[in-house]
């Protein structure tokens, strides 16, 4: 290479120029010199006899130059990388896992888990799919959210924003949202799938802003407790009067050591062993409750009948309003008549004639007929009946005889909190005055035994003393009953979770930090009323205001995105199990 | 006086705001910020911004893959290449911007993904560096005070040598004495036939001077007057020779970075084109 280059240099295809000097050129009959002065022009010796040049030189092997070598260099490489690139999609292409030359990423692990078993079609409709819908996919659109849809619920619209149709947006002008326009997937294992910026959220929001102590708005007036549980249970009076005034806590049924730690640790009352969300449960009536309360459950009796009176429960049965029973005395006194026969069956026409039961099944569970018979027979006798019962049975179950204000009655006393036909008559009573009977049972009727069944001070079971709101208020009417603790439904898109902030937090003395209790609170007033309304509720607590929060969801400190506290979906469910195992019982 | 001196003020700025480099830089930048701005307004109607960076990236790059047809197509009146070669570094530069906005992390994940971001960054870089040596090794190439084509290295280095031989030949001829060609042959002989110490001068070092004038002054105690006028003329060819093989360390590196350069941005440029495909096929 390191030699002076002939003045004809290489042929245009690379092999050596030639190895003479010269190619003479015959003139007449002699050969001339055809040399170029740059290389030197005519030679001493002139061409041979035979026409070759006299010059003769070895043949060399020309070097490419580096454009050549460059090409070649990237030809090579280019079809290398195609090469390996359909070896690995030959060798490594599976129906159900594609390939690493296709694969973006790893999914996340939970959907990693939910597709293992049908692989990349799972969302991928076109990986199954032959060479012909493959080039068709790519000039049409791919709808991935509708695959999403077959493990993913959500309430309706399942495509609409938030999932819900929301008074100011018309369901024509509600924006229509992707699954992946928010979630993207591919992106690892640990990817957060869920995250969402605070600029997404206000792309839709009126009230924008990127930071919650900056431009959040202020909670409103009621938060959190806009509406009352389901249990009527004032903190307010138990904390700075029942737990605290001897009026109360000398009391010889009430539990003095229960009160005094009560009153200063919320713990006692509610649970934190399972926070989950936003729900701190109180414990149960038999764990917080029944010490001082039990009693009260005890001593209210469900009367049914007396010997010469009608009672709510009798006057609903005969389908009798109050200003008729007079009138209907004798009717009233042909039913005892028919109990001195066959009891039971006398019960059963009844309650068939009126047609209750359906779904009430357990009005007159563990009823004992000849106790009722002997009863009806004392009574059409007009004489009065003495029970020799022992003593435990006299004062729980089916009574009949003198009760505590020496009236003869035939009754029921509940033993304990629960009472299932307590609860059975009082759901019988909410189902009748919501129900149209259209005239079937006399609406008067029906309005006695459900005055009688509510009544908070003598209803039996003392049941109406603290159910009431979730049997009668508007949310219970609209929906069901409920006797347990009720999830505040109002709240639709918030995702406050107690757990973390308990842990930071003492739980049994810092939990006034948040729920401030508002000694001037009419919490009270709200139970006064027969049908409540959700409006007229005032909780015995103070609003939370956004600054207890803002304290520490802050910039710098911990995370205040939008979704540290709410969640976009509503009512999101899985339609899918994931355990191998269920998924095989459930096939 | 003071319009005088208003004239050149505004003359100045005139060049520096108005010359091509500007022109271009501005234009790159508006570009940019308009793509970048849309995919934002994209991204919050919760659109897919990676379709406009990655097909504004795939635009790029293509253009950026042009410059090198255009260098071959000479009969085309497309803008001067030297306006070609400044519109390719600085939209070579910028496109970093667009990639990162469309692939929003540093390595993503995937071999697929993973290879074609290494040969992205593979070709930013071997591109930064052929712009580096681009815009030093001129400036040290004159500094040397020769001239020379890279091509024709070798010729003048036979050249050099031939010379050198025929001193040497000339110098025994008239002294008979074989002392110089015994030297030449055993040492100086070594660095004649081809370029030596190309990485030394590569990295500004001296040790090709260091070495001529070693091997030169170890010989001189034995020669005698007239010997020692054809060593001066040795010395002064060993010189001239060392010059050569900087150009030729230099100029060799200045052309060895398209050696990584365009292979890299070709292969790149093929995972492009099957990323394009299975996004398409797959995600779009």
């Amino acid at each position: 290479m390191w030699k002076k280059e002939c003045w004809q240099g290489p042929r245009n295809d690379g092999r050596c120029g030639g190895v003479f000097e010269c190619k003479p050129q015959k003139n007449g009959d002699r050969y001339l010199c055809t040399r170029p002065q740059n290389a030197g022009g005519v030679c001493k010796q002139g061409p041979l006899p035979d026409g070759n040049c006299c010059l003769k030189r070895p043949a060399c092997s020309p070097v490419p130059s580096n454009r050549v070598v460059r090409k070649y260099f990237t030809l090579i490489s280019s079809i290398a990388l195609i090469s390996i690139m359909t070896l690995i999609l030959a060798l490594n292409f599976n129906n159900k896992t594609g390939s690493i030359v296709i694969e973006p990423g790893e999914l996340t692990s939970i959907h990693a888990a939910y597709t293992e078993d049908i692989g990349c079609s799972s969302c991928h409709k076109v990986h199954d799919s032959n060479l012909h819908s493959w080039i068709k996919s790519v000039f049409t659109d791919t709808d991935i959210s509708n695959q999403c849809l077959d493990c993913h619920g959500f309430h309706e619209p399942q495509m609409g924003a938030h999932n819900f149709e929301f008074n100011k947006v018309s369901t024509q002008n509600a924006l229509t949202v992707e699954c992946s326009d928010c979630h993207k997937e591919h992106k690892g294992s640990n990817f957060e799938i869920s995250e969402m910026k605070p600029s997404t959220c206000n792309n839709c929001h009126e009230k924008k802003f990127n930071e919650f102590e900056a431009g959040h708005p202020e909670f409103p007036e009621k938060f959190p407790s806009s509406m009352p549980n389901s249990i009527n249970f004032n903190h307010a009076t138990h904390l700075e009067e029942y737990f605290v005034d001897p009026k109360w806590i000398d009391k010889p049924d009430r539990d003095k050591e229960f009160a005094t730690i009560a009153k200063d640790d919320c713990t006692v009352c509610h649970s934190i062993d399972s926070v989950k969300s936003n729900r701190i449960k109180p414990k149960g009536f038999e764990e917080i409750c029944s010490s001082c309360h039990l009693q009260q459950v005890r001593s209210r009796n469900l009367v049914f009948f007396r010997p010469d009176l009608f009672t709510a429960v009798s006057g609903l049965l005969l389908n009798v309003s109050e200003d008729e029973e007079d009138e209907k005395i004798d009717d009233y006194i042909e039913m005892l008549n028919s109990f001195t026969n066959e009891p039971g069956l006398e019960l059963s026409k009844l309650i068939e004639t009126l047609d209750i039961n359906n779904g009430f099944s357990e009005l007159f569970l563990g009823i004992n007929p000849l106790l009722l018979k002997s009863t009806a027979e004392k009574w059409v006798d007009e004489e009065d009946l003495e029970t020799e019962l022992s003593e435990e049975l006299k004062y729980f179950g089916w009574l009949s005889g003198y009760d505590e204000d020496y009236e003869q009655t035939f009754r029921y006393k509940a033993y304990s909190h629960n009472d299932p036909i307590i609860k059975e008559w009082l759901e019988l009573t909410l189902n009748l005055s919501k129900k149209n009977t259209d005239g079937k049972i006399n609406e008067s009727a029906i309005e006695r035994l459900r005055e009688t069944m509510l009544d908070k001070k003598t209803g039996p079971g003392a049941c109406a003393k603290c159910h009431l709101s979730g049997l009668t208020d508007e949310v219970a009417l609209s929906t069901q009953l409920t006797w347990k603790y009720r999830i505040n439904k109002d709240r639709k898109f918030t995702n406050y979770s107690h757990g973390p902030h308990i842990n930071l937090l003492n739980p049994s003395e810092n939990c006034i930090d948040c729920h401030e209790l508002d000694k001037s609170s009419k919490y009270h007033e709200f139970f006064k009323e027969d049908n409540l309304k959700i409006n007229n509720f005032n909780s015995n607590f103070l609003s939370i205001k956004k600054e207890k929060c803002d304290t520490c969801h802050k910039r710098g400190k911990i995370d205040a995105s939008c979704t540290q506290c709410h969640r976009y979906h509503y009512e999101p469910i899985n339609k899918k199990v994931f355990n191998k195992d269920v998924k095989k019982s459930n096939s | 006086m003071g319009a005088k001196k208003t004239n050149i003020v505004v003359k100045k700025l005139r060049d520096i705001f108005l010359n091509i480099n500007m022109l271009f830089l501005a234009s790159t930048l508006v570009l940019y910020f308009l793509i970048l701005y849309y995919a934002y307004r994209v991204d919050l109607l919760l659109g897919r911004s990676e379709i406009i960076t990655g097909y504004s990236l795939l635009f790029v790059i293509l253009f950026l893959i042009f410059f090198n047809v255009r260098k071959r197509l000479t009969v085309l009146p497309v803008i001067k290449v030297s306006h070609w070669t400044k519109l390719h570094i600085v939209q070579g530069c910028f496109c970093i911007i667009l990639y990162f906005s469309h692939v929003k992390t540093l390595m993503p994940l995937g071999a697929n993904e993973i290879a074609l971001a290494i040969l992205f960054y593979l070709s930013v870089i071997t591109g930064l560096l052929g712009y580096f040596f681009n815009k030093t090794i001129p400036r040290r190439l004159t500094e040397s005070n020769i001239e020379i084509i890279y091509e024709k290295i070798p010729s003048v280095i036979s050249d050099v040598r031939d010379q050198v031989e025929k001193i040497i030949i000339k110098c025994a001829t008239e002294n008979n004495t074989d002392t110089l060609t015994r030297h030449y042959v055993e040492t100086l002989n070594w660095f004649f036939v081809k370029p030596r110490f190309l990485l030394n001068h590569f990295f500004g070092g001296q040790q090709g001077r260091h070495w001529v004038d070693n091997q030169t002054q170890s010989i001189q105690h034995f020669l005698n007057d007239s010997e020692k006028q054809y060593l001066i003329e040795i010395q002064k060819l060993a010189q001239y020779k060392n010059k050569i093989d900087f150009h030729y360390s230099l100029q060799s590196c200045s052309k060895a970075w398209l050696f990584l350069h365009i292979p890299i941005s070709v292969m790149m440029l093929i995972l492009v084109f099957w990323h394009l495909l299975i996004v398409n096929i797959y995600a779009i």
